[in-house]
């Protein structure tokens, strides 16, 4: 039966004003935005693989802190270093470590969340009390002990953030897999004697994925932002390797002199991250509704 | 208090949709409806789903989503400030003031339809606060005497009561309390029976058409079942694709309809009416009955009509005698208890008793009903039949197999031989699989050319072909996944074929179909039927056999004719009392 | 309603119990040797094994956890590795900064993210909602500390009208104090708060789509009081569960701000000993911080209990 009617919230009926039909133009607006964002930055990521217009990793004492121009398109760091090159750089530490990140999470969390939502039971409560516990050590905290714990390098936080962020897709997977277990499609795979695995692999995990890449998205845009945030730190990644957040760090140390310097990883950060949220926003729209976990 | 002026007249109402990107036309949803309703008049609206009915009513009260634009007009009359003026015109404050004041609606769904977090008593009284019918503390006793009208027990502490905390009939009563608290003009009530158990449907029918009597209000009373709309309505407008095809009184529609596509509605809707060959009626042929509606038991095996008259007696109801076979189904002493909800680790919840020494018997070849409300036990009843779950004590034995404590492995003939069809379309089949992977799912043991044979071979049987097997479900109708459910239960052949509800959530033209489609494909395969059912109407036409069950235990068994002509337990006549039939209102019998 | 708070209480108390459990073995049992790692490369094996018994490593872990543990409750929070003092008077003093930033961010992030949720949610189609909608992807999209360098950019570098980082107590002087307090608790709120008013978006969207507000406009409530009387109250209650996962991101937000700033609080603190490598020190802030979040999460739970009736239990 079709539901009729929603309700109309706050505005003035009979008015056919020219209104932005913004309801289906966002969604699929955010699905492109995000999109284009994303691609610039992997663009980045992989041009720099093979070319940088200046060498980002080494010292260059003539050229220290040089305003844009038409040599440096975005000047020069306080080691000399093209702003440029060392953010086309960054963006493959970036990448990498929200992938592994995710990576990590996924293999972690979504096996549990599934097998706790297809067993409700001591197993499904004890899943919950894990739950409960990882609500205290977001991923940036976690990293910053595993820094403490094991020393701090690029390494050591993307294990750290794929495990903090795990939680996250245990939760939505379990969520969205009890969804699907009172489907009444699970019932006639089991009366056609379908065994646990496959009822998990071929009906389960295909009707989560979608809320799953959502979720991941999401992740991923948080892996990003703590990994600048640790290599702001002097946690994450290590010299002479390039990375935003390092960058954020340097430039700091000169806002008097150079406060641009401040603003050219930012955005790059910015723009990733909103690459990813709007991505997500807009998968979000064509698959779940419902609201994800932010981890 | 009569007048002459109507009090809803509505004139060349249409509502279209704005179009979608891609679409070239905008959706006509409603095509200019006139139709009016005089004082103390009850009106019934009746249309299959898509017909545009819920619309009607929401562009009545003006609460059409701002995507949707009516045109038309729509006059409320007999109000001193509203006479003459076209709701469609108003402001959204003249509006908000005739809302819940000169007319009130009630919707569909008792369990989401009031404030979660709110009292009960609070909410009654706020429809009465909103538009200073009276002030506070009045309102709050004015609620009371009104949930003691809409017949709640103890008022005043269902008053202080969260809905949460009240059951789908009593929340649809409260919502019957809020709506005629400030005594309207007008009552629009859409589906409000829908969601309810049959005997729960009964009562607040019977509440509804008191106090709209006694209060002389008007009534347009919404539903896609004739039989509901029929026995408290005195006007019938049928409604088809957003368009008034046919509009006249309660007798005459029923017993002389003019337009073909009323005629067809009810014929698809009397389940009582079937042609020679046992079928019913789907597409609009107005042939007389030739035949009685009740099916009988196949000739070795006789039914008798027992009754459970206190708890502990045990009764095996059907029992199949040794001399006429083996019984293809035996059920001894069926018991399943389960532990509910409010567990926590070192705590499990508290004991729940689904099914209470339930003994019967199913011979092979017979249609076995199953009819109960919910909380009866019948789902888990059902799954206890096909071993998606094991009984806490007793016995069953299905096609040959002992099913309780039984390891999957032993289960793998079972398994082909005991197949379900499910109630609802849409979750029944698993939106990321291709129809032919579906329907192939049961299939074990053989050849990929094989299977796709045989699964081609049983669409085809169910009316579909082969263009449908690379589709995925949400491209059909209820209708036809409903078939692919069927195509799906009978690929292997089984000798049992379980219906959980299987044309519950279907319009009344494809119920229609699809009983007719399940009797076809019975005679063909000579597979055994269990029906299960809250539906007395269905069973009465599909089945031979019934067993009536309440609370976890069966009160009444026995030939489906019998139990319906001459219920014996109390709670079977409850059920039959609340099931009316088409051709019991027409023919004037209460 | 009480049996419902008791529950509660036991499960912070359980929750609290594991999570000093994982801290305790990501800290002391994992990292191999606490002492080696303390005194760095160079120490020789005396040395080491020296420490290791000032440290109390030689005992089996669990004696060393209960020891811990034990003394946590006291208030004593260990001693550092590195300088051998209680690091118990320095968590506290660094505790009061910290949680005046924490609550003034809240503050801020929460009378920011509230109305900035609702008008985004009710305005989702027209042009302006479109916009605001836009405004907070970017808020959520900038790092906490990139919003303090930008606010230190503009207001301290540019304009100076406000100091680029530090701290004053109230006690010495009330304009002092604030103008140390507002960027920082500027950056961290308007960041976490963009984060909030999406929750909040959400929610909203969701209860404009329930049944029951259909019900009170059909009572003649106009949509202004639908949503005032009826939806928010429900709308909340989502959004208190998504603030109690918000509320560990805040304070590990904090953290990160108080390099920005330079401001002596629990976040400087902790970083100063994780780059000594200062297990033990390191081990009892964590304590804190992640007892902090418990807390917090204790009083939301119970908020939600006093809001949404469902959840008290019916025995």
């Amino acid at each position: 039966m079709t539901r009729d009617g929603q309700l109309p919230a706050g505005t003035r009926r009979r008015r056919p004003e020219a209104r932005v039909r913004a309801g289906a133009g966002t969604r699929s607006g955010n699905l492109v935005v995000g999109s284009i964002l994303i691609g610039i930055v992997a663009l980045a990521a992989l041009v720099s693989i093979f070319w940088t217009p200046y060498n980002p990793e080494g010292v260059f004492p003539q050229e220290l802190l040089l305003p844009p121009s038409a040599d440096h398109l975005l000047g020069t760091d306080n080691f000399g270093r093209d702003v440029l090159s060392s953010l086309l750089r960054g963006a493959q530490i970036s990448l990498l470590v929200g992938v592994v990140a995710v990576g990590i999470a996924v293999l972690i969390g979504v096996p549990f969340g599934i097998i706790a939502g297809m067993h409700p039971g001591p197993l499904d409560r004890l899943m919950m009390r894990g739950n409960d516990v990882s609500l205290a050590f977001p991923a940036l905290l976690l990293a910053i002990i595993f820094g403490a714990a094991f020393g701090a390098n690029t390494l050591t936080a993307m294990i750290a953030l794929g495990i903090g962020s795990a939680p996250a897709f245990a939760l939505v997977a379990r969520s969205g897999t009890r969804q699907v277990m009172s489907r009444e499609y699970i019932l006639a795979a089991r009366a056609s004697g379908k065994g646990a695995w496959f009822v998990g692999l071929r009906h389960v995990l295909p009707n989560i994925s979608g809320m799953l890449i959502v979720q991941a998205s999401v992740s991923f845009g948080i892996a990003v932002l703590a990994e600048a945030a640790l290599s702001y730190l002097g946690l994450g990644t290590t010299p002479p390797t390039p990375s935003w957040g390092r960058m954020l760090q340097d430039a700091q140390g000169y806002i008097y002199v150079q406060p641009l310097l401040v603003l050219w990883p930012g955005l790059a950060i910015a723009i990733a991250v909103l690459g990813f949220n709007l991505l997500g926003d807009g998968l979000r729209d064509r698959f779940d509704p419902r609201m994800q976990v932010q981890r | 208090m009569t007048s002459t002026a109507p009090t809803l007249s509505v004139e060349n109402l249409q509502v279209t949709a704005a179009h979608r990107s891609g679409t070239t036309k905008p959706d006509q949803l409603l095509r200019g409806l006139t139709f009016s309703i005089a004082p103390g008049e009850r009106v019934g609206l009746i249309g299959e789903s898509g017909s545009g009915k819920s619309l009607t009513a929401l562009a009545i009260m003006g609460l059409l989503p701002d995507t949707l634009t009516p045109t038309g007009s729509i006059r409320l009359g007999g109000v001193d400030n509203a006479d003459d003026t076209d709701l469609l015109d108003a402001a959204e404050k003249t509006l908000s003031e005739l809302r819940g004041n000169a007319m009130a609606m009630i919707f569909q769904e008792p369990m989401t339809a009031l404030n979660p977090l709110m009292r009960v008593g609070d909410q009654v009284a706020e429809a009465m606060t909103q538009h200073r019918t009276a002030d506070r503390p009045d309102a709050a006793a004015r609620a009371l005497d009104l949930l003691a009208q809409v017949q709640l027990p103890a008022p005043a502490q269902t008053a202080r009561a969260f809905p949460h905390q009240l059951s789908g009939g009593q929340r649809q009563r409260v919502m019957i309390a809020m709506a005629l608290a400030n005594n309207p003009r007008l009552l629009l009530c859409d589906e409000p029976t829908t969601a309810l158990d049959v005997t729960v449907q009964a009562e607040v029918l019977r509440l509804i058409g008191d106090l709209v009597h006694e209060r002389e209000t008007s009534l347009l009373f919404i539903s896609h079942d004739i039989g509901v709309v029929a026995g408290i309505c005195d006007r019938i407008l049928v409604l088809q694709d957003g368009a008034i095809v046919e509009d006249g009184p309660v007798d005459q529609i029923l017993t002389a309809a003019q337009h073909p596509y009323t005629r067809s509605l009810i014929a698809a809707s009397d389940l009582t009416k079937v042609d020679e060959r046992g079928r019913l009626f789907t597409g609009g042929a107005t042939a007389p009955a030739t035949a009685t509606a009740t099916r009988s038991a196949p000739d070795t095996h006789v039914p008798h009509h027992q009754v459970r008259t206190d708890l502990d007696e045990s009764i095996v109801f059907n029992e199949v005698a040794p001399a006429s076979g083996d019984a293809l189904i035996r059920v001894r002493n069926l018991g399943r208890q389960y532990r509910g909800r409010g567990g926590s680790i070192l705590r499990r919840g508290p004991a729940i008793s689904a099914l209470e020494g339930v003994s019967f018997d199913v011979a092979a070849g017979q249609r076995f009903g199953i009819v109960g409300e919910s909380g009866s036990g019948k789902s888990t009843l059902m799954r206890l039949l096909c071993a998606l779950d094991t009984p806490t004590t007793g016995s069953i034995q299905v096609a040959g197999q002992q099913l309780a404590n039984a390891k999957e492995r032993q289960l793998r003939h079972f398994r082909s031989q005991v197949q379900i069809v499910f109630q609802d379309p849409m979750g029944s089949l698993d939106p990321r699989m291709r129809v032919e992977q579906i329907v192939a799912e049961p299939l074990r043991g053989i050849g990929r050319d094989e299977t796709r044979d045989r699964v081609l071979a049983q669409l085809q049987a169910v009316g579909l072909d082969a263009d449908v097997l690379q589709r995925f479900p949400h491209q059909f109708s209820g209708g036809q996944r409903q078939r692919i459910s069927i195509a799906r239960a009978l690929v292997t052949r089984p000798s049992v074929l379980v219906a959980d509800e299987a044309v519950s959530a279907l319009d009344v033209s494809v119920r229609a179909q699809v009983l007719n489609l399940l009797a076809d494909l019975a005679d063909e395969y000579s597979f055994t039927l269990v029906f299960v059912s809250h539906d007395l109407g269905v069973i009465r036409h599909a089945c031979d056999t019934v067993a009536v069950l309440s609370g976890g235990r069966i009160v009444e068994a026995g030939p489906t004719a019998e139990v319906y002509d001459r219920p014996t337990h109390p709670y079977t006549q409850q059920l039959v009392a609340a099931t009316p039939t088409l051709s019991e209102i027409a023919g004037g019998t209460p | 309603m009480a049996l419902t708070l008791l529950r509660r209480i036991g499960v912070f108390v359980a929750t609290l119990l594991a999570a000093s459990i994982v801290t305790f073995v990501l800290l002391s049992i994992l990292p191999g040797n606490a002492a080696r790692v303390a005194l760095g490369i160079d120490a020789t094996e005396e040395q080491v094994a020296a420490q290791e018994i000032a440290m109390g490593l030689d005992r089996p872990a669990l004696e060393r956890y209960a020891d811990w543990f034990g003394h946590l409750l006291v208030g004593d929070f260990g001693t550092s590795a590195v300088s051998q003092q209680e690091i118990g008077p320095q968590i506290g003093d660094a505790l009061g900064i910290t949680a005046v930033l924490v609550v003034s961010s809240m503050l801020l992030a929460v009378l920011f993210a509230i109305p900035m949720g609702i008008l985004t949610a009710i305005r989702q189609r027209k042009p302006d909602g479109v916009i605001l909608s836009g405004i907070s992807q970017i808020g959520v999209s900038i790092p906490g500390f990139l919003a303090g360098m930008l606010l230190v950019t503009l207001f301290a570098v540019t304009l100076r009208w406000l100091p680029a980082g530090g701290w004053s107590d109230p006690g010495d002087g009330i304009w002092d104090f604030v103008s140390h307090l507002i960027l920082p608790a500027v950056a961290l709120g308007s960041v976490q708060g963009a984060v909030l008013s999406r929750y909040v978006r959400a929610a909203v969207l969701e209860v404009m789509r329930d049944d029951f507000l259909r019900t009170a406009r059909a009572k003649g409530l106009t949509p202004a009081q639908a949503l005032l009387k009826h939806g928010l109250r429900n709308a909340a209650v989502p959004v208190l569960t998504v603030l109690g996962v918000q509320i560990a991101a805040l304070l590990v937000g904090t953290v990160v701000i108080e390099r920005v700033f330079a401001i002596p609080g629990l976040g400087s603190l902790l970083l100063d000993t994780v780059a000594l490598r200062d297990l033990p020190s390191v081990q009892g802030i964590v304590m804190v911080l992640v007892g902090l979040v418990l807390v917090i999460n204790l009083l939301i739970d119970i908020a939600h209990t006093v809001i949404d009736p469902r959840l008290r239990s019916a025995t």
